[in-house]
């Protein structure tokens, strides 16, 4: 296995590093990464020299970033072409471009092992019997495959005896449901899904048909960008799921396809916490300096991925980093929440009278 | 088949007893009728509130004095054996984006006699709301009762038997809005006797004379900086005029090109000029972008309404632009390496420190390969009969040849 920068930082318990140990060494991760990119990926190399001319890494706040859209319009690995593993794709609206995103075989056991540790510190160490808020069928169609289907593979790992839900309507398969729920009555279990499945196609029916969840762990993703267009928050999300089905242990997570691995894990006070080997920077949206206290533009660091520049990311995400190592929670790391995308208004211009409005990317 | 009235009335009409009236209504050019209504709607327009400034302009562009010019104008484009009339019916289709750009070809075709019929755009905008709300008000008096049965405003949504109609009945169409507006149109059949005037889409870029630049007071390079906000910012950089590369002609460029966006980004300020942050960062994008394929050499980002990105070559230059505040720079020794860049899409030269020789000398050298309008730095929006290599006065009348 290549030398990673990041071993140290993923050795250690995931929300139980201090401040000084974590910035220190999570900033010579990041400078060493910036340093095998910039030799090993050209463009990256060049665009660094335009948009971050003279940069010297003494802080978090200096690694120099991408925006994490640029991996929809650019091809950027630094490994060579023969050393592809896996490329993942983002999902995205339909008609948008994906993101493409080139994995080594070094760089996806580092994911996967970070994304265990993580989930381990919330889930424990022991496998529970796990329902997929989802359809079996995701994985039949090859194109939604890529996204959606990857990610429940991934969350597969943390449970077994695994019960699909919905069906290809995406209604809920009720008796089957119920069976699983009388089988391991009273016990423990876990439940994934995206967090716009859970709320539309899941909430409802399995509060209509009576399931009691109070035994149940919920762990979701996905973003909250189409239930903010029905008002629905994460408050909402959680009572909503409290007083229906007596699911009380639910936790977000905040992720993206350029990070995979990263994830920020929601805790009990309902904020999101940076692993050791990952943290957050909020930007001003105009004059990009680090905030804290106010919203911004979050930025999001990485210690994994060695096989494409993605260890410094500006996303187009609006959040608010609160506060580092001193959450009621009782776990380090930097905490933040994520209100949602920027918005992007329509432009004035003299083409395309009959085009459509353009909306957010 | 129905359309939605706007102007002179609002409300659902019939397109048939519509085109019935448009089609028998006409003038003589620039009879008083004509010139007294247009004066009226500048002073009307000239009212509007100050965060409309397009509206002034065109309010100001439509003064008397300016009306009498082009009446002028047209005389002389006939003689004792050529007489100008107006072509008849023009169905006009403005851009969507750009509010004020169909009053100018209206008043244009109003003024040398034409009916005419608009089709605004589904999307509303204040400024479309306000300008219509004047010229509602002004055709509702009695005494333009005949301007105002010849024109009507109207919007109607995706209903190709409408644009068939008023394709094969009008006498002119004027299709503005980009290669896609045009490209649909064009599916719809004109009437053989009638022609078409078509804008396609359009890039605009300013040439400054680095040495006159760096040579001009503080006062001048203020001045300069104000005209350009003007050229650039109105629309957003999004109107076809609007430029999008500064060429820094001569030696010292860099210099001129630091100097001239310092003065520029503090007209920015003091104008309070907001780019929404949608924008901004699609702009940080796009320069990413820019930068991972090698195109630029470097990027200023002065604020988050101003960027420059410095190209190595103007050869393979990509016109792809995002808008919203974001310029290329290029320097050149002399004005004619533009030659070889030059393409039909280039519209506006806003110009500055150059020569008049050299700029008729590029014009000269491009053999009509591209560019339409040269104009000084300030003028890039300021619409007049030459527009996109069409004299409109021309293209607006027929000429009846009597020996």
């Amino acid at each position: 296995m290549t030398h990673s920068p990041a071993a140290e930082l993923l050795a250690a318990p995931p929300f139980g590093v201090d401040r000084e140990t974590k910035r220190a060494a999570l900033t010579t991760a990041l400078r060493e990464l910036t340093t095998l990119h910039r030799t090993a990926c050209e463009p990256y190399a060049r665009a660094l020299e335009v948009m971050h001319p003279r940069v010297q890494i003494d802080d978090l706040a200096d690694v120099p970033y991408l925006p994490v859209s640029v991996f929809k319009t650019h091809t950027l690995r630094s490994i060579a072409e023969a050393d592809v593993f896996k490329v993942l794709t983002s999902s995205g609206t339909t008609g948008q471009v994906p993101s493409r995103i080139y994995l080594d075989r070094d760089t996806a056991t580092r994911q996967t092992k970070a994304l265990s540790t993580i989930m381990q510190a919330v889930l424990g160490p022991q496998r529970l019997p796990m329902i997929m808020v989802d359809t079996k069928s995701v994985f039949a169609n090859r194109q939604s495959f890529s996204a959606r289907g990857a990610g429940l593979l991934g969350m597969a790992n943390f449970g077994r005896d695994h019960f699909y839900a919905l069906d290809d309507q995406m209604q809920l398969d009720e008796p089957g449901l119920r069976a699983f729920l009388d089988k391991y009555n009273g016990k423990p279990v876990l439940i994934f899904g995206f967090t716009f499945m859970v709320w539309l196609y899941f909430r409802e029916a399995a509060a209509r048909m009576g399931a009691d969840l109070s035994q149940a762990t919920l762990v979701h993703s996905g973003g909250w960008k189409k239930l903010i267009e029905q008002a629905v928050d994460n408050t909402r999300f959680k009572q909503t799921l409290r007083e229906g089905t007596g699911l009380a242990r639910v936790y977000n997570f905040y992720g993206m396809v350029e990070q995979v691995g990263s994830v920020f894990l929601e805790c009990e006070q309902g904020v999101l916490h940076t692993p050791s080997f990952a943290d957050v920077i909020a930007r001003d949206v105009r004059t990009l300096a680090p905030v804290v206290g106010r919203e911004g533009v979050l930025q999001v660091l990485s210690a994994l991925p060695t096989s494409y520049p993605g260890h410094s990311l500006l996303t187009e995400d609006l959040g608010t980093v609160l506060g580092e190592d001193d959450c009621a929670c009782g776990r380090k790391g930097t905490y933040f929440t994520v209100r949602g995308r920027i918005a992007r208004s329509e432009i004035r211009g003299c083409s395309d009278t009959h085009a459509p409005v353009r909306g957010a990317a | 088949m129905i359309v939605e009235g706007v102007v002179p009335t609002r409300g659902p009409l019939e397109l048939e007893p519509l085109l019935a009236r448009l089609s028998t209504r006409r003038f003589t050019p620039f009879e008083p009728l004509l010139i007294e209504f247009v004066d009226a709607l500048s002073k009307a327009l000239m009212t509007a509130p100050r965060e409309y400034p397009e509206i002034i302009a065109l309010g100001y562009w439509a003064r008397r004095a300016s009306i009498s010019a082009y009446q002028r104008e047209l005389a002389a484009l006939g003689n004792e054996r050529v007489l100008l009339v107006p072509r008849g019916l023009a169905f006009h289709v403005p851009p969507a984006n750009v509010d004020t750009i169909f009053m100018y070809s209206w008043l244009l075709s109003l003024l040398v006699g034409n009916a005419n019929l608009i089709r605004l755009s589904s999307r509303e905008s204040p400024q479309v709301e306000l300008v219509c709300g004047k010229l509602a008000q002004l055709l509702a008096e009695p005494r333009f009762a005949a301007v105002a049965d010849a024109v009507a405003i109207v919007r109607y949504g995706h209903d190709d038997s409408i644009t068939a109609a008023l394709s094969g009945r009008c006498d002119l169409r004027m299709v503005w809005g980009g290669d896609n507006t045009v490209a649909a149109l064009r599916a719809f059949p004109l009437h053989p006797t009638a022609r078409e005037l078509s804008f396609g889409d359009k890039f605009s870029f300013s040439a400054i004379g680095a040495q006159p630049y760096l040579e001009a007071t503080p006062e001048l390079q203020r001045t300069l900086a104000e005209r350009f906000f003007n050229d650039a910012m109105w629309f957003d950089q999004a109107g076809c005029s609007s430029p999008r590369l500064v060429v820094f002609v001569g030696a010292d460029g860099p210099r001129a090109s630091r100097r001239f966006f310092e003065a520029f980004e503090q007209v920015i300020e003091a104008r309070q000029h907001r780019v929404d942050d949608g924008h901004a960062m699609a702009k940080l994008v796009f320069s990413f972008q820019a930068a991972l394929d090698g195109r630029i050499k470097e990027q200023h980002r002065l604020s988050s309404e101003l960027s420059t990105l410095v190209v190595t070559t103007l050869t393979d230059f990509n016109r792809d632009h995002p808008g919203a505040g974001l310029f290329f720079v290029a320097h050149l020794d002399t004005l004619d390496e533009l030659v070889p860049f030059v393409t039909k899409r280039d519209q506006t030269l806003g110009h500055f420190g150059i020569a008049r020789e050299e700029l008729a000398a590029l014009v000269q050298a491009l053999q009509g390969r591209g560019v339409d309008r040269l104009v000084p730095l300030g003028q890039a929006l300021t619409f007049n009969r030459y527009w996109d290599g069409y004299d409109l006065l021309q293209e607006l009348t027929r000429k009846v040849y009597l020996e």
